[in-house]
């Protein structure tokens, strides 16, 4: 039958053992399962939920939490609280978390982080940016520009195709000492609630 | 005398006519077309659409009659929403969401409609893009958008088609220009000083007088008729003060809209001043728009310069009214065509175009002109709109005249009031089931120099279309697959209320058969070209009956046998459907000889061990002889392995192989005139059975007598 679903054949009893009658029901199915399946087209008239193993058709995980790398929490000595100080960061990327996916399969991953930051303006003359980047398998799959705000919330989106298994990296680049007015031993720059969304939907 | 044999490789479809072809059948009933040989197979059945056997006929346990059965589908098949009516219930049928486990559940779209009387068709669908359009002529109609489906909150995506009131008014806060207010609500917001914001001179002392309007607007993009105007705001703008010569800025309440509404568009005047005129003479503006349907305010701070486009007219969308009966709906040149009700059959109303909810005044098309009856249905093929009515056949398509549409007629005198036993064929054209319940095909092309007809094509079938129980043609229904190459129609015969006849056109071949037993109230065909069928009966007071929607397959079942086993119930597939062949009355050379039947070797494809018994007529009788038992094996060779005979892992599979079962026709007790054997004028050959078979064509082999017929007798 056309859906693989309903009966395509039957075997009767004292009737011949058909081949092209067994093949049909069986092809239906079989048939069904390859082209009319897949992370676009899980018809709703052919399967339901009894039907699926969990993961067959997508896996998500959602990783909260992210925060600024606990090597860079420091609140120089003086301060109430921690964030980057100077005299740990000198400027340029820095691999803040690193997320291991497994079980995914050839497909497209669906990624999301939603953060907020703070930056201590200290003077107008010397102002600071923070710009975040995700990388997948070391490839920057999503950046961000420069946020020069206080305090803020920075979004990223992307959606890329993967093969299988991989890492996902966080990274952000805060802006570089500057020597006439940053003092290395207080915090200029925290991150926390980061949020990771990942998806990956299968081919 | 050596004996004649008469070939019929080819065994053609039923023609009830006298004078048939000898290839032909007088009787084939329950059979489906074998593609790869032609023959005519009895591999056909039907079974419930939940296979699982131990949810009986679930989620249609307590359900009634099959009233509607409709199938929508959307993106390539990815979406797929079954719609079943039963006992003035709209329902969808939910198989796709819930934890692991879950059954096939029905959602109720909408209950309390109108259940539709025996001699009505029911309920009607038309999908328009991403709305399926649902109506009966006694309930509003409505637009069912199927996705998305909220798992956890059960509503379900229904909104009401078109509008059934005008909106209501705006109501305007007061502009307090010496805040605070003294009383009643108003508002004391300053504009800007430029050009740009604010509403009122900034002249001093000037009179300022406003009012508003307000449309809908749903998310098929079409627009409300536009409101009552507001009430009057007026102002005198302050000559002293700190708010000399300012502009001002003002407050709506605004109502909200049904459901289905996505944003409220905001019109307004530009300064009346102190011309307080006629509120018909006043120019409306749109001045902005609320892009929600749960904000109750806004805030209008544009200036008069800003105004630029009208408001919508009156006429330019108007409240369903008489629309809101309609029956029939289909979609043509962009448009949603509806059509009226007993009591205002005669018309037409079109949407604008790519707009389902929003109708013009003056878009409206009179058919009754002419003496053809109530519109009894809408079809839209090609390019053109086919208006179905009690006695004729319309055809309504683009023109040059002013109203950008014409009616023609197609056929007078013969109409058609079965709106669901109508269905578009590939390479054939248009069939429907007239009102004489007789089917007619409408072909050809109106461009190009083609040639429109609509020709009678169901002569074949003068004996079993008698039957239709005119009265309740309306409760007719009909549909194609494409995977089973068939058009068929199942109506109300012998004076049912409920179909219990179907007759099919076997498309590859234009030969037709009949189904009896096939209790289908409503057809519909999926995408795949599965077939399935709303049952006719359903449940009425006693349990785990038959009810619910059953999809024809080529199993032989006529569905479903439930049994008990201790404490539970499951269903068993029940015994096969009776499959029939007749043969055409065969009176080869001259009426009157008469001939002796020697045999009749059937041509068949080998099934195995089921055996066929022919039976054998003469003369036109009604009883025939039946002859013992054959297997449907070949005669000279070894049989073929068959279930029961076959060990596992050695046997081999077997497929059908073309064979001649050779059957001596009985030559009865006696040879006399009016007996069961003998010679006889005419014979006729036939295998009613409910085991598989596959009979491709036949040969039948005779013996002329040297005697004819007795001269004829006269009165006693």
């Amino acid at each position: 039958m056309s859906n693989g679903k309903f009966s395509a054949g039957e075997a009767r009893a004292t009737g011949l053992v058909d081949v092209a009658d067994a093949n049909r029901q069986y092809n239906a199915l079989v048939g069904r399962l390859h082209g009319g399946l897949d992370r676009t087209n899980a018809e709703s008239n052919w399967i339901n939920r009894s039907h699926l193993v969990d993961y067959a058709l997508q896996k998500v995980q959602v990783t909260n939490g992210i925060e600024l790398a606990s090597a860079l929490q420091d609140n120089g000595g003086t301060a109430e609280f921690n964030g980057l100080c100077y005299d740990d960061y000198g400027g340029e990327w820095y691999p803040n978390s690193s997320l291991s996916l497994t079980g995914l399969k050839e497909g497209m991953l669906h990624i999301e982080f939603s953060s907020c930051y703070w930056i201590r303006s200290v003077d107008i003359a010397a102002p600071k940016a923070v710009r975040w980047r995700l990388l997948w398998d070391g490839q920057v799959v999503a950046s961000t520009g420069e946020h020069f705000l206080d305090y803020g919330n920075i979004y990223l989106c992307a959606d890329i195709p993967v093969a299988g298994d991989g890492t996902l990296s966080l990274e952000f680049s805060f802006t570089s000492m500057d020597t006439t007015y940053d003092v290395t031993s207080i915090p200029h720059f925290y991150f926390w609630g980061g949020s990771l969304l990942t998806r990956g939907v299968w081919r | 005398m050596d004996a004649i044999v008469q070939n019929n490789r080819k065994l053609g479809g039923l023609d009830e006519r006298r004078i048939a072809d000898a290839a032909s059948c007088t009787r084939l009933v329950n059979v489906t077309r074998d593609r790869r040989t032609g023959g005519w197979s009895s591999r056909i059945g039907y079974e419930k659409f939940d296979p699982l056997p131990d949810v009986l006929y679930a989620p249609w346990a307590t359900s009634g009659k099959c009233d509607a059965l409709y199938v929508w589908d959307r993106h390539g098949g990815a979406q797929q929403w079954i719609l079943w009516e039963s006992g003035g219930t709209l329902s969808y049928v939910q198989d796709f969401a819930g934890a692991a486990g879950t059954a096939v559940t029905l959602r109720t779209i909408q209950s309390g409609r109108t259940a539709p009387a025996p001699g009505e068709p029911g309920t009607s669908f038309c999908p328009f893009g991403r709305d399926l359009v649902v109506l009966n002529g006694y309930d509003a109609p409505l637009r069912f958008r199927g996705w998305p489906v909220m798992q956890n909150n059960p509503s379900v995506p229904v909104y009401p088609l078109g509008w059934a009131n005008v909106p209501a008014a705006p109501f305007a806060w007061g502009v307090d220009v010496a805040p605070p207010a003294t009383s009643g609500k108003s508002v004391s917001i300053v504009a800007d000083g430029s050009t740009e914001y604010g509403l009122g001179s900034a002249t001093d002392g000037a009179l300022n007088t406003y009012r508003w309007k307000v449309a809908f607007r749903t998310d098929t993009g079409s627009t409300s008729p536009v409101s009552a105007a507001s009430n009057t705001v007026q102002w005198v703008t302050p000559a002293a003060g700190t708010y000399q010569g300012k502009r001002w800025v003002a407050y709506l309440e605004v109502p909200l809209g049904p459901d289905g509404t996505v944003a409220r568009d905001i019109y307004r005047t530009k300064n009346l001043g102190s011309t307080d005129g006629e509120l018909a003479d006043e120019v409306y503006y749109y001045c902005g728009t609320i892009p929600n349907n749960a904000e109750k305010g806004y805030y209008d701070h544009w200036s008069d310069a800003q105004l630029a486009s009208e408001a919508p007219g009156a006429d330019d969308s108007v409240v369903l009214g008489p629309r809101a009966a309609c029956r029939f709906a289909a979609e043509y040149d962009g448009c949603l065509w509806l059509s009226g009700n007993s009591s205002s059959g005669g018309r037409l109303w079109k949407s604008v175009a790519g707009r389902i909810d929003q109708f013009r005044a003056l878009d409206v098309y009179d058919v009754a002109s002419r003496d053809s009856g109530e519109v009894t249905g809408l079809f839209a093929t090609r390019n053109y709109l086919l208006v179905l009515r009690e006695r004729g056949i319309d055809m309504l398509r683009r023109s040059s005249s002013a109203s950008g549409y014409e009616v023609w007629p197609l056929l007078g005198g013969a109409g058609c009031i079965s709106p669901r036993a109508i269905a578009q064929v590939p390479q054939i054209g248009v069939i429907y089931m007239g009102a004489d319940a007789a089917f007619y095909l409408i072909s050809g092309a109106v461009d190009g120099g083609g040639t429109l007809s609509v020709t009678p094509i169901s002569d074949e079938l003068c004996g079993t279309l008698e039957r239709a129980n005119v009265s309740l043609l309306s409760r007719a229904v009909a549909c194609y697959s494409p995977f089973w190459r068939e058009f068929q129609c199942h109506f109300p015969a012998d004076g049912s209320d409920r179909n219990n006849l179907g007759v099919v056109l076997h498309t590859d071949v234009g030969a037709w058969s009949t189904r009896e037993g096939w209790p289908v109230g409503a057809l519909a065909v999926t995408l795949e070209g599965d077939i399935l069928f709303g049952h006719t009966e359903g449940y009425t007071s006693t349990a785990r009956v038959p009810s619910g929607i059953f999809v024809q397959v080529p199993r032989q079942c006529a569905g479903h046998t439930v049994v008990q086993d201790g404490q539970d119930y499951t269903t068993i597939y029940a015994d096969p459907l009776t499959s029939t062949i007749r043969s055409a009355w065969l009176a080869p050379g001259d009426a009157a000889q008469k001939l002796t039947p020697l045999y009749v070797d059937l041509h068949i494809e080998t099934m195995g061990n089921p055996t066929l018994a022919l039976v054998v007529y003469r003369d036109g009788n009604y009883t025939g002889v039946t002859h013992p038992e054959v297997v449907q094996q070949r005669a000279d060779h070894i049989d073929q392995q068959v279930y029961g005979t076959m060990v596992l892992g050695s046997g081999v599979g077997e497929a059908p192989m073309p064979a001649v079962l050779r059957i001596a026709v009985h030559p009865g007790d006696a040879e006399g005139t009016g007996q069961t054997g003998g010679a006889a004028s005419m014979l006729a050959w036939e295998v009613s059975t409910d085991a598989p078979f596959l009979i491709t064509g036949y040969s039948f082999a005779y013996q002329p007598k040297d005697w004819t017929l007795p001269a004829a007798r006269r009165p006693q």
